[in-house]
């Protein structure tokens, strides 16, 4: 017998509880604070969240605007190099404004291999869901440019649509479970990299970003 | 009006070490209108050899309680964590036993002093004064097996000009435990001393706990520190402020058999 | 003679931390920090704490009481995301397990992020002899490596130790200036790691949660070393207790939130990274392979005590660590185990024996904060009290405590007795008195001159 069998025919050996009714679901509205409310409420929460976690929350009424803030907002950043995952709704954004274009290295999925990713100051991702709750984002490999643009470079931009922003962490595992199953990784972002490992103080950017930004378009 | 019957249960260490405290708990209750007895076959509810692991020696010793009390009816104790012990333990110590439902039934009619006071509504029989500042501590066993919450409090703002404290954030246990203080008598000493830091931060002139057996540590940790806080027990002091409206020193051992 | 050894290092060593003031204020500090922000983070966040306790707790027994099911489910699933499962039995195999795949890989350096199942097999230490390399990355983890110790909590691995103290070690070890603060410290493991990520042959990881339906692997963290450790590297090893399994994704609503207020104190942790398999088709990057090795070394010896299995309920918050009176006094190190606290005084015997770690449960004055505590309501307390009872049934208490008892037990059923043995006592106490100089600190208390019994006697009489 491998030991494969053997634990499991340990495991198997155990007597097991008499009953064990199938446990209770997650009764969200019971055990969390009601986060409801109409889309701009879900919005605002959502900032409200990520601004108190030291995240910068930025709003853009559309991808015109998002382009100005993406401009602005890395120019802040000292002419360090800048990649963005060629993503449609960040396409859309860099296609409004040649300057931004320019300063964005948008490197084909394909060819994205071993880029090293230490020569860049700021990498752009797209989100699936932006939780309203927590001022979470979450984030898949496939749809954010791969496992390491959204933590390797220190600077770490984000682009939603307002659509995508949903009351809890429970709505947003739903939708994944939907759409997303076949997916490699995903990640859920809660503000920027922090450590607290030296007598409880925080420091940003312990290993990943520094800063973390959010644009919003719509 | 005849009076209720109450039964007297004296922990092993109210017997053998603070036979004050028992004393002081019969007046306070006779004060309160009760028929007070006493069985003094009694010896110890087991706890000490249960907590240890060794619950043959705790089952010897919990059999002769349970036929010392069998029909006693209401029993009143000054300790929180005897009382659980009958309450909580003693169903299981007494699992497939001949008397466990005796055992169990016992548990129904146990209390400890505060609860017993507040369950009976007779907060107001206190009546005392004394003039001021107590820090109560309520033993982790009536807290969190008893789940009493502020029986002890309740009582004490009975007295006139004493002002009441405790300290903030969790509780903290004081590091008795039983043969854990025997066993781990440096690590029992530092939390003793960590516990009594808090009260003398709030300035009090008494530490007023609930249970004989944080007592004996605390008492000990001040002895061993030189140090002149009083520790007492709710029912040493409330016998105290009840009788003398006294606004002085709080002593320690005071009160001999006087009933 | 182990027996021995262990326990009366034990002693000695808590006995020392408890006289230690410095140590104490460290930790008191770190400790009523961690207090003030969960009771903020829990109020903010949820309604009902205790229900959110109630369903973990039931999600937690279900997994356990069909865990053989589930975990062929979870291996299922995470073979076709193409990961490979691996079982060790114990620690042994655990390691070899690990240092077959480095070598296979021909890895040289190995860097890894925090993770209490490698620490509970000593894995450093093992691939290290092997002439492999290994990095911690998580700060805390990169402190005490430095420092050449092993974690002190299991969630903040470099508590006991001040800023000073660290600014030293980095001083010596890394060329960091001196007078560092807290923030050129973190940066100066920033930049010593930077390197690390992209040349490792192999990550390590933990696994906080292993998901059945998914076969994904779940770790959260706050400083993105973890992500770093699952994402660069070209392999991926991950080493998780069987136990660590939840039914399905969506557990994670409740056991994310759950875990990060009762761990950090915070409402999520910074990053909960979901991994499926290495480098999917559609993916940019990620590793070539993924091993994921399910370690029961003692757990399936737990999961057989009725009693005990609520043990492996533990999402190893290290919530009772900083309830425990105990463990504030002595810190972590004292224990000389994997999971120190309570939760380790209860597991820890079962896992490497009773015999030798028999003494772990007595230290502890049963308050109870531990279980009040903890978010998966493992009755920690009563664990404690039933090692106690295994370790006295199983003739593991050594004679005194057991002589002892059967005294006090002999002389507690009868008052006369009683009163037979306290006048020895107090012959004892006071031959003892004269004989020995106040060598202790603490006075054993003084019985008193007649007992309740006897004085209610004469009273009742002269009534």
């Amino acid at each position: 017998m491998n030991s494969r069998d053997k634990i499991l025919a340990r495991l198997r050996a155990t007597p097991r509880p008499a009953e064990c009714a199938p446990a209770h679901r997650l009764a969200d509205r019971a055990i969390y604070h009601d986060c409801d409310g109409g889309s701009e409420e879900l919005i605002a929460r959502f900032g409200a969240r990520l601004t108190q976690l030291q995240g910068e929350f930025h709003r853009a009424a559309d991808v015109k605007a998002a382009a100005e803030v993406l401009l602005r907002i890395t120019d802040d950043s000292a002419g360090g190099r800048c990649i963005a995952h060629a993503h449609p709704l960040i396409r859309s954004v860099l296609d409004q404004n040649e300057r931004l274009a320019e300063g964005i290295e948008l490197p084909d999925p394909g060819t994205l291999d071993s880029p090293d990713f230490a020569q860049y100051e700021i990498g752009i991702t797209a989100a699936d869901y932006l939780v309203a709750r927590t001022g979470g984002i979450v984030l898949h490999a496939a749809g954010a440019g791969g496992r390491r643009m959204s933590v390797l470079p220190p600077f770490h931009i984000v682009l939603a649509r307002r659509d995508q922003v949903v009351s809890s962490l429970d709505e947003a595992l739903a939708r994944i479970r939907e759409t997303s199953s076949g997916s490699g990784y995903g990640t859920i972002i809660t503000g920027p990299s922090r450590t607290g490992d030296i007598e409880k103080i925080i420091i940003l950017g312990a290993h990943g970003p520094k800063r973390l930004a959010v644009v919003l378009i719509g | 009006m005849k009076s209720e019957k109450v039964s007297l249960f004296i922990p092993c260490i109210v017997d053998q070490v603070y036979p004050e405290m028992g004393f002081a708990m019969a007046r306070v209750l006779r004060r309160c209108g009760y028929d007070v007895s006493y069985d003094p076959r009694q010896t110890c509810c087991g706890q000490p050899a249960f907590n240890a692991g060794h619950w043959d020696q705790a089952l010897s010793v919990a059999e002769v309680f349970v036929d010392v009390f069998k029909d006693a009816g209401c029993i009143v104790g000054p300790s929180g964590s005897c009382t659980a012990m009958v309450r909580n333990y003693y169903p299981r110590l007494f699992e497939s036993h001949p008397k466990r439902e005796t055992a169990t039934r016992l548990g129904e009619n146990i209390f400890e002093f505060t609860e017993f006071l507040v369950r009976e509504n007779k907060l107001d029989r206190i009546r005392g004064s004394w003039k001021g500042r107590a820090g109560y501590h309520m033993s982790c066993h009536s807290l969190r097996e008893l789940r009493l919450g502020d029986e002890g409090l309740r009582i004490l703002k009975r007295i006139d000009g004493c002002e009441v404290v405790e300290p903030a954030g969790e509780h903290v246990c004081c590091g008795f435990g039983g043969v854990f203080s025997v066993k781990h008598e440096a690590i029992a000493e530092t939390m003793g001393g960590a516990r009594l830091a808090q009260f003398r931060a709030l300035g009090v002139d008494v530490v007023v706990a609930n249970d004989p057996g944080c007592i004996l540590h605390m008492r000990q940790e001040t002895a061993a520190r030189d140090e002149r806080l009083p520790i007492l027990h709710l029912v040493e002091f409330l016998d105290q402020a009840m009788d003398r409206a006294s606004d002085g020193y709080m002593e320690q051992c005071a009160g001999g058999p006087r009933c | 003679m182990l027996t021995l050894t262990e326990h009366g290092g034990f002693r000695k060593r808590a006995a020392a931390k408890a006289r230690d003031p410095v140590h104490h204020e460290v930790i008191a500090k770190a400790i009523a920090s961690y207090e003030k922000a969960f009771e903020q983070t829990r109020a903010a966040q949820f309604t009902n704490w205790q229900q959110a306790r109630d369903l973990a707790a039931g999600i937690k027994d279900e997994v356990l009481a069909r865990l053989p099911e589930y975990l062929e489910q979870f291996e299922r699933n995470a073979t076709a995301q193409g990961a490979r499962v691996l079982w060790a039995e114990d620690a042994d195999q655990a390691r070899r397990h690990v240092v077959d795949i480095a070598r296979e890989h021909g890895a040289r350096l190995a860097v890894k992020s925090k993770s209490m199942a490698t620490e509970e097999i000593d894995l450093n230490e093992t691939l290290q002899r092997r002439g492999i390399e290994v990095l911690e990355s998580d700060l805390g983890e990169l402190i005490v490596q430095l420092a050449g110790e092993k974690p002190y909590h299991i969630v903040t691995p470099a508590m006991h130790r001040t800023k000073a103290e660290i600014a030293a070690l980095f001083h010596e070890k890394l060329g960091v200036d001196l007078d560092a603060d807290p923030q050129g410290l973190t940066m100066a493991a920033r930049r010593h790691l930077r390197q690390a990520f992209t040349q490792a042959d192999v990550g390590i990881t933990g696994a906080n949660f292993l998901l059945a339906e998914e076969g994904a692997v779940v770790m959260v963290e706050n400083e993105g070393n973890g992500r770093l450790t699952m994402a660069c590297p070209r392999v991926h090893v991950v080493v998780a207790g069987i136990e660590k399994i939840l039914p399905r994704l969506s557990d994670l609503a409740l056991f994310l939130p759950l875990l990060a207020t009762s761990g950090t104190a915070q409402a999520m942790t910074c990053y909960a990274s979901i991994v499926r398999g290495p480098r999917q088709p559609d993916e940019a990057d990620g590793p070539q392979r993924m091993v994921i090795i399910l370690l029961d070394n003692g757990r399936s010896r737990l999961l057989s005590s009725p009693l005990f299995r609520q043990s492996l309920r533990c999402i190893r918050c290290g919530a009772c660590l900083n309830a425990c009176p105990v463990f504030r006094t002595i810190g972590g190190h004292a224990y000389h185990t994997t999971y120190p606290g309570p939760i380790g005084s209860v597991i820890t015997p079962h896992l490497r024996g009773m015999g030798r770690w028999r003494h772990l449960a007595d230290a502890s004055s049963l308050c109870g904060a531990c279980t009040d505590v903890c978010p998966v309501r493992i009755d920690l307390h009563q664990l404690l009290l039933a090692n106690r009872r295994e370790a006295v049934r199983g003739g593991k208490a050594g004679w005194f405590w057991p002589a002892a008892m059967k005294l006090w037990a002999w002389a507690m059923r009868d008052r006369g007795r009683l009163a037979r043995l306290r006048d020895w006592g107090i012959l004892f106490e006071r031959l003892g008195r004269g004989a020995l100089p106040a060598a202790k600190r603490r006075r054993v208390p003084r019985l008193s001159r007649k007992t309740f019994a006897q004085l209610w006697e004469k009273n009742e009489q002269s009534r």
